[in-house]
């Protein structure tokens, strides 16, 4: 266990984010469309 | 649009938040500072990568616990699920700890994600584990201790200042720092965390002072 001291007196912080702080899953490239084989 | 973790915005702001009301909760009178649109505290952590059956995973240092890619670490009590899973004395089983059911981190618990203010406190952290074997078995097969990172991580919800860090309720890395000859695993917690991974040299330590002759 780490050292953090004592915890402050009667304080505590409620912290509602603006945006999530969690990185979202960047999309997979699109695959490029099949050129159409010529006939 | 706010962002908010617990579901509905409250109307009635702190007094809303399940973490108000319980064992955990503070006493009358007591300082609730309620931060909203905000933005999460940055504080110091540090993590031990493991190389597993599956590929690497970053795993808490004092506790069994991995920290998942893209997904927010939640504290809960682990005294509330010793309770539960292991055979406690009757004593353990009563007192305050065990009884705690509330949201992590409550007052007068141990109990929360922690981080420190300053990074230099980092050097002791979890020392006694970093002694562990280099090899382990867990329940998916046999992990392997790739090395030491540490990083800066984000912390929101509730969370209680300490006079040298912070316990939260919800964190995620925000910067991981790693030794240069562990390069490929920067590479990997960068993709997989979504986040910087920045390679530094170690200090070198110090060679011994020569005798007096």
């Amino acid at each position: 266990m780490v050292e953090i001291g004592k915890p402050e007196e009667e304080r505590e912080i409620q912290i509602i984010p603006r945006e999530d702080p969690v990185p979202k899953e960047q999309p997979a490239p699109k695959k490029p469309a099949k050129e159409p084989v010529p006939a | 649009m706010i962002w908010f973790p617990y579901g509905p915005h409250p109307a009635g702001g702190a007094a809303s938040h399940p973490a108000s009301a319980g064992v955990g909760a503070l006493s009358e009178g007591a300082e609730i500072e309620t931060l909203f649109d905000s933005e999460p505290i940055e504080a110091w952590r540090v993590w031990n990568l493991w190389e597993g059956p599956l590929g690497p995973e970053l795993w808490s240092v004092t506790h069994p616990v991995a920290w998942r890619p893209r997904r927010a670490m939640r504290a809960h009590c682990v005294y509330k699920y010793r309770t539960k899973t292991v055979n406690t004395t009757a004593a353990a089983a009563t007192s305050a700890q065990a009884q705690h059911e509330d949201q992590a981190p409550a007052r007068g618990h141990s109990c929360g994600i922690y981080a420190l203010m300053d990074r230099g406190g980092l050097k002791s952290w979890g020392a006694r584990h970093m002694h562990t074997p280099e090899t382990r078995k867990r329940g998916r097969g046999e992990f392997t201790r790739v090395g030491r990172v540490e990083g800066l991580v984000l912390l929101w919800g509730r969370v209680i200042p300490h006079a040298l860090g912070y316990r939260a309720e919800f964190a995620y890395p925000k910067e991981f720092f790693v030794e240069r000859d562990l390069a490929d695993s920067a590479a990997w917690l960068a993709s997989a965390f979504g986040v910087a991974a920045t390679l530094y040299d170690p200090p070198k330590p110090k060679p011994p002072e020569p005798l007096p002759t």
